[in-house]
This record gives C-alpha cells, structure tokens and sequence, in this order.
C-alpha cells in the first residue's frame, strides 16, 4: 500500500470513529444553530457585521462571505479543541503503541492525525455551507441562490485556517508539555492573538499574519459600501464584527447595499494557500518531536517522587519496634494476613477527623507536582496584590493570582475518571456526602491561598463590598471547576469556558462577567449576586452530575 | 454474616442483559465465581461493590438493602476491580493513604496497616516509586492491598491474579486462603486453578445466568464419568477435536495423550479417569451453550 493510501486510510478510520461521538454530533447542531445566528434578520437586537450603520443585502455573496469569516474565528477556537484528542486517545485506549510496533513513520502517522483532524472540522464547514445557504432563502433578501459564490470563501478562507488549526492541534498533542492543560490554555493566548493580528490590519495596505483572511474580505466590503453610500470613508470608517449589541436593548436598522463579492485573484488564493503550506511544515515539525508512544521518553516524574517524597507523617520502618511484634513471621517465612494490625471497621475516624484528612489528602493530590516555580509565582501574584497600587492590582494582579491555579482547579472532579480510581473511590463509605465535599474545599483553600493578598488588602482598607465579591469569587471558581469536571470527566471544558469567562470579565472589565468584582462597576451591576447564585447552581449540579455517576 | 443476591439482573443499553435473575446467598467463605469472558461476573461484582446499581432485584447484606443503604457494605467493603487506575504521580504509600482517607481509617491504624500490607504485597521495595514506573503486577497488588485496607469484612476480586507472575500468584491464594476464615469472599476468574486452590464454594455464571452452585466436592461428583483419558495418532487428533471436548494433549513418543469430557466412552482404548474442576467446568458451559442453541 502506498504512503499516502496508508495515511488516508488511517485518518478515515479515525474520522469515522469520531464522528461516532456524541460530542461530535453535539457540535454539528451547535454549528447549525451558529448559521442561524450568524444571519439575524434587520431589526435584531444584535448585528454581526455592520460598516458606519451599513451591511450587505443577504446574497450569497454577502451570507457566504459573512459566515465564511465567522466559521473561521469561531472554528479556529472550539474546533482546535474538538480535535486536540486524537493523539491522547491512541495513548490512552494502547491502540498507539499497537501502530507503534508497525512500519508506519511519525511523519505519517502526524500527518494522518492532521487529516482526520481536519475532516471533522471541514465536516463542520460543510454543515455550514448548506445551513448558509438555507439561511439566505430563509432571509429572502435576494432569493438567487449562486452556489459557487457562496461556496468560495469557505473554500479559501475558511478551509485553509481549518488545516492549520488540525495541524497545530496535532504539533500540540506531539509535545509533552503543551498535550495537557498548559497547551489549552496557551492555544486561547496564540487564538486571542492572531485575532488581534488579523484584525488591526482591516483596512490596511496588506497583511502576512491574517490567517483568518479579514484583509481578503473586509476591504472589497468596504469599497462596496463607501460606494453605496459616500458618506462612508472606506479607509477610517468603522467596521464591526460578532455579536454587537446596542445599548438599552434597541435594535438595529441597518441600511443595505449589494456586494458581488470578493474578485479571487490568483495572488490571493495563492495567498490564502500559503497556510496550508504553513500547516505542512507544522506537521514536519510535529512529527519530529513526536514521541511514538515511548514511555521512556515521556516526562519524568516530578521531583518529590524522584526524591522518594514522605508519606504523610513520616516513613515507617515495618520492621520498628513499635510495629515488628505485629508482625511475627510465620514458619514459612512470609508474613500472613492474621498478623496484619486489626482493623475491622469498627476503629474509624470521627466526621471532621475524617473530613480533615481527606480535605487534606485532596489538596495534597491536588499539589502534587507542583514545581516550586509555580508557587513563586502565585506568592509573588498574592504579594504584589498587598504592596501594588490598587489599579495595578484590580487589571493585572488580582487576575493574575486567580488564573495561575486553573490547571490545578480543572483536576477538580474529573481526577477520579481520568485515572480510573472511580471504582476504588465509588465504592468506599459516603462517595457523595464526603468525598465531593471535600474536593471542592480543597479547591476553596486554593482560591482563597493564591487570593489572600487581595483579601488582606481588602480587609485592611474595610472595603466590605469587594470582600464579599471576593469570597464570592473564591467561593465560584472551584464550583464551577467541579460542576464542569464532575458533569464531563474532562478537564477541558473548564480549562476554556473559564479562560474565556477571565478574560472577558475581570481582565477586559465586562461588569456583568467579572466574578472576582475588581471594578466599582462590576459591583454595582450585582456581579457577587450573579455569581453567587451561579456558585450555587453549580454546586447543586455538580452533586446532581457525581449522584447521577453512581447511580449508572 | 450473610449476603443474599435476590433475582438480580442488570440491563444494558440496547436492551442488554448482562446478568438475569440471578439469586444466591453467600456465607463466610471463598466464592470462586467461574465463567468465560463476558459471562456477567464483573457486572455481579460491580452490583455487590455498589458501584453499579441492578435493573431488577436486590441485594440484602444482613437483611440491609445495599441499593438502598449502600454504605452498610462500603463500610465493611474491600473491592478490587477487573479495571482500575492509580494516579501515576504517587508513590503506593501515598496512594493507599488517599484511599485510607477515603474510607474514613482511623489514621494510625491506617499508617500501620499501610506498611504491613506494603510488606504483605512485597512492594516495600518499590514504596518510593511512583505508581506510573510500576509494572502491570505490582499496579495489581497495590490494588490488592487497597482492598485489603480497612480488613474488610466482604471481600470482592475480580480477576485479582491478571498479571501477577506465578510465585505472586501463589503468595495472593496463599493470602486468600488465609483470609477465609470469618469473611464472605468473592473470587471472579477464568483461572479455573485459581478456583480450586482457595475456593470453598463455586459457582458457574454463563450469558448472565447462574448455572450451579455447589461446594467443591459436589461440583465435581456432578462430573463423574464423563472425564475419559486415550491416545490416538497425531492424524486422528483433528477428528477427535471436531468430534468431542478435548480439554488436554500431550504429545508423547506412543501418539498424543488426550484427555477428553463426553458422555459416553470418545473411542474404544478410553479409559475412564476422576473429573478435573476444568472439565466439569468446561462441560458445564458447553452443555449450557447447546440447550440454548437447540
């Protein structure tokens, strides 16, 4: 068989196998539910794209092109980490050392990953395309439907950030450190980026770093417009694009103009090609440092384990003293059962003896690992919230303190499942009423160590009410950790709804979104209530999610 | 100390049963639950764990509903499952105090106990080891001291001797054996040998169904006359095979040693010999597989 039927072969195989996963049809009716939103009709309460007050008329021009670019910002997110699992799921289920053993080279065995990654995304773009198009008739606008117009800027725009993103997932999952948590939330960083890059250069001369190909569209756009309606100046005028909504609730009126679309020119799709030659050479790279499935090769153990760490309390020698009478050899010379400390459940621990210690034990699982420089950082972050000038404090250090520990609070309730110790655990006295309870102190006493600078600064200077927003924060991230963590078994959907939830609110001063309340703003617009009531919510759903697990 | 499994069935997704009306009472003692792969032993095991709720049925731990007070077994429980993880950055020491903690030990009995089992298991070389360098055997018989943990007075293993080599293997019957004395335990295997070292009573499960139950003894009296031993030429053992159960073969200098199960004599030299475990065991199956078939 050639190299290329192999890895094609390969990559089918593990494309089909996916799209057998109820995440994968779970993300198809999300992506149709996007079209639906991506088009809202003229007097929503929200627009996706407007220039000046102006947009397009819904042709397939406009929808395709319009849609096209939405796909992109949003697939190049979600998407990378639908698909960043492709290489953890040979790992985990063996199946990768199995292919391993055979005559299949890295270089091929990453490139079929990419393009099995890059089936399920392009199976996105395809459900796209048709609910675009069943979106322009729903419109009706302009009832002409121009399949290759529409068709287009998917194919140029959207389809090669699509390879480039199932690359980079693939170059992820190759290195050590960036297949876990750092690599997700390192991904939002290098996605809020490109972004940023992509969209300052709208209206610019040219651009290399527009990935998602803002600079091929929004240009031609703008001439339409300015053309349309001169009071529009193509080169200042404002473009917007997401979800704006209007203050007090208003809705939009915008004015319409027609579009033929964007005239694809050899250089530009050539261009627009550049990238999936960019995701090539990612694949070469990630091929180099993949790791073929050796053990040997993975990371080492942290130091603690290295250094033979003590066990709580101490190491015991069995052969001390205090405990050698127990254990009286017998005439064979191995030590038997009956020797063994009598236990017989009847010696236990009383409730908050038993509560202590597993809260203990829980954050001492929790920590595990956990290099020195990582708690540098978070008493550095917790010490500059005590000495810096508060405005310092409330944009970057208080943010600071309480994103360093996400991969810590992702682990929250997913810990059992991924390692599968949920058996063992399960079965043990009061899974619900004392274990789960005491994973989430354990991540309470987390948010409330790497928050305790701020809280003292709060305390010393008698602000009540951010106090309160503080131990409504402290109270919310492990509850939200642990109703996500319990409700999927996966680390993930914490690691990005929460980075996203930072990001927005306390670092970009979303009121309604920032639960830590480090802005006046935020306070007055009832954030601590909100999310309060959300930390509630997740708790109960959290206990409804590990109940519903050992009801199964 | 008692515990009854009253017509118990567990139903999978896509209208699976993984184990049907399923009744037997347990009394101290070792239960080897024999069955091939798939036959519903793990699913029983799971139920009696409370790690799995039943369909249908109940399980009475001493007149107690353990569906309905699952922690009346829990805290008396010592589970080892066919399946089961440890987190990789622990040493055994480490992992079997977060179990202890778990289970509510009282925390110096807990330290105690810790280091014995860690002697009892033979890992006290490898105490400061992380669990994720640890081979698939000695993973094994960290599990089997977590389950040991809390001196159980019900103990639950299933597949326990999966990976173990066999001086360990020895050393786990060993430990069974000791074990049996005044505790109710329940064996799951496919290691018929594991069954007749240690086993006070046995029980067939094929399908999801129970097929017998009886002590030892009377097993293998339920047996008798059908175990027949013969020597055929090596040409004549593809006939043999297709004709009758061969449940042994020995090729010697004077043609191959056979030891067959059938009813009536397989050939005309076949002697008569005792019935293995093995070959009531593999009768009982087959037997079970035809009058399902017809």
């Amino acid at each position: 068989m050639s190299s290329f039927r192999r890895v094609f072969r390969l990559a089918l195989g593990d494309f089909q196998e996916r799209s057998k996963r109820f995440s994968f049809l779970l993300t198809l009716a999300f992506v149709l539910y996007a079209a639906f939103l991506f088009l809202p009709p003229n007097h929503a309460r929200y627009a996706t794209l407007q220039m000046g007050g102006h947009r397009g008329i819904y042709n397939s021009a406009w929808v395709g092109t319009l849609v096209a670019l939405h796909t992109a910002v949003f697939l190049s997110l979600a998407g990378f980490y639908l698909v960043k699992n492709g290489i953890e799921r040979d790992r985990s289920t063996g199946v990768g050392e199995v292919l391993a053993g055979t005559r299949l080279s890295n270089r091929q065995y990453i490139l079929s990953k990419t393009l099995s990654n890059f089936l399920v995304l392009f199976a996105m773009v395809v459900v796209m395309v048709v609910a675009a198009s069943a979106m322009q008739l729903v419109r009706q606008e302009e009832s002409l439907l121009r399949p290759l117009v529409l068709v287009a800027p998917f194919l140029f725009l959207t389809l090669p950030l699509m390879a480039l993103v199932a690359a980079v997932a693939a170059l992820f999952e190759s290195l050590p450190w960036l297949r876990g948590g750092l690599g997700n939330v390192i991904y939002y960083f290098i996605w809020t980026a490109m972004l940023a890059s992509s969209a300052i250069r709208v209206g610019s001369a040219s651009s290399g770093l527009d990935p998602v190909g803002f600079h091929v569209a929004v240009p031609q756009m703008a001439a339409a417009c300015a053309e349309a309606f001169p009071d529009y100046d193509r080169a200042h005028g404002t473009f917007s694009m997401g979800f704006n909504i209007r203050a007090n609730g208003q809705t939009w009126a915008l004015t319409t103009f027609t579009w033929d679309g964007v005239v694809w020119t050899w250089p530009v799709v050539m261009g627009r090609f550049l990238w999936i030659g960019i995701a090539f050479a990612t694949v070469l790279v990630a091929g180099l440092r993949f790791d073929r499935f050796d053990p040997a090769r993975a990371k080492s153990p942290p130091r603690s384990v290295r250094a033979g760490v003590k066990d709580k309390g101490g190491p015991i020698d069995p052969l001390a003293p205090e405990i050698a009478p127990r254990l009286t050899a017998p005439a064979s010379g191995e030590l038997s059962y009956a020797s063994l400390t009598p236990f017989s459940g009847r010696k236990r621990a009383g409730w908050a003896g038993q509560t202590t210690r597993l809260v203990a034990s829980e954050l001492g699982l929790a920590l595990l690992g956990v290099s020195r420089w990582w708690y540098a950082v978070a008493a550095g972050a917790s010490a500059a919230c005590l000495f810096a000038p508060m405005e310092v404090v409330r944009a970057f250090f208080f943010p600071l303190a309480w994103i360093w520990p996400i991969l810590i609070w992702s682990a929250l309730g997913t810990r059992e499942v991924r390692y599968g110790t949920d058996a063992l655990l399960y079965s043990a006295p009061r899974p619900l009423a004392r274990q789960l309870p005491a994973i989430w102190l354990a991540g309470v006493i987390i948010a409330a160590a790497t928050g305790a600078g701020m809280a003292l600064r709060l305390l010393l200077a008698g602000d009540l009410a951010s106090i309160g927003a503080w131990l409504v924060g402290a109270v919310f991230i492990p509850s939200f950790a642990l109703f996500l963590g319990s409700a999927s078994g996966q680390s993930k959907p914490f690691e990005i709804l929460y980075l996203i939830l930072w990001y927005v609110g306390p670092l970009n001063k979303a009121a309604f979104l920032d639960f830590m309340g480090t802005t006046k703003d935020s306070l007055a617009a009832g954030a601590p209530k909100i999310f309060g009531l959300a930390a509630a919510a997740c708790l109960i759903g959290a206990f409804a999610a590990r109940r519903l697990r050992l009801r199964s | 100390m008692r515990l009854e499994i009253q017509n118990v069935g567990k139903r999978y997704p896509g209208d699976h049963w993984g184990l049907s009306a399923f009744s037997l009472a347990l009394e101290p003692g070792v239960l080897g639950l024999l069955g091939p792969n798939g036959a519903g032993k793990s699913t029983l095991m799971r139920i009696l764990a409370t790690v799995t709720r039943p369909t249908e049925g109940r399980v009475l731990y001493n007149g107690t509903d353990i569906e309905r007070f699952p922690d009346s077994v829990r805290r008396v429980l010592g589970y080892l499952p066919q399946d089961f993880g440890v987190y990789p950055n622990l040493t055994a020491p480490q992992f079997l105090h977060h179990l202890a903690a778990a289970k509510g030990l009282n925390r110096r009995i807990a330290r105690e106990r810790i280091e014995q089992l860690l002697v009892l298991t033979n890992l006290t070389d490898a105490r400061k080891r992380a669990l994720g360098g640890f081979s698939g055997g000695m993973r094994q018989r960290v599990g089997i001291a977590q389950a040991l943990l809390n001196d159980p007075e019900i103990l639950i293993v299933d597949e326990p001797t999966a990976g173990l080599d066999p001086e360990e293997r020895l050393r786990f019957r060993n430990l069974l054996t000791d074990l049996a004395g005044d505790r109710i335990v329940v064996l799951s295997t496919h290691i018929v040998s594991d069954v007749e070292a240690t086993a006070t009573r046995i029980a067939v499960i094929n399908q999801g169904k129970l097929l017998t139950s009886a002590v030892p003894e009377q097993f293998l009296r339920s047996g008798a006359g059908r175990s027949w031993e013969m020597v055929v030429p090596t040409s004549e053992l593809a006939d043999v095979r297709a004709r009758h159960m061969v449940t042994g073969a020995a090729r010697l200098s004077d043609g191959v040693h056979l030891r067959v199960v059938a009813d009536a004599p397989p050939g005309h030299d076949a002697v008569s010999v005792p019935p293995t475990l093995e070959d009531v065991y593999l009768h009982t199956i087959r037997a079970h597989r035809e009058r399902r078939a017809a």
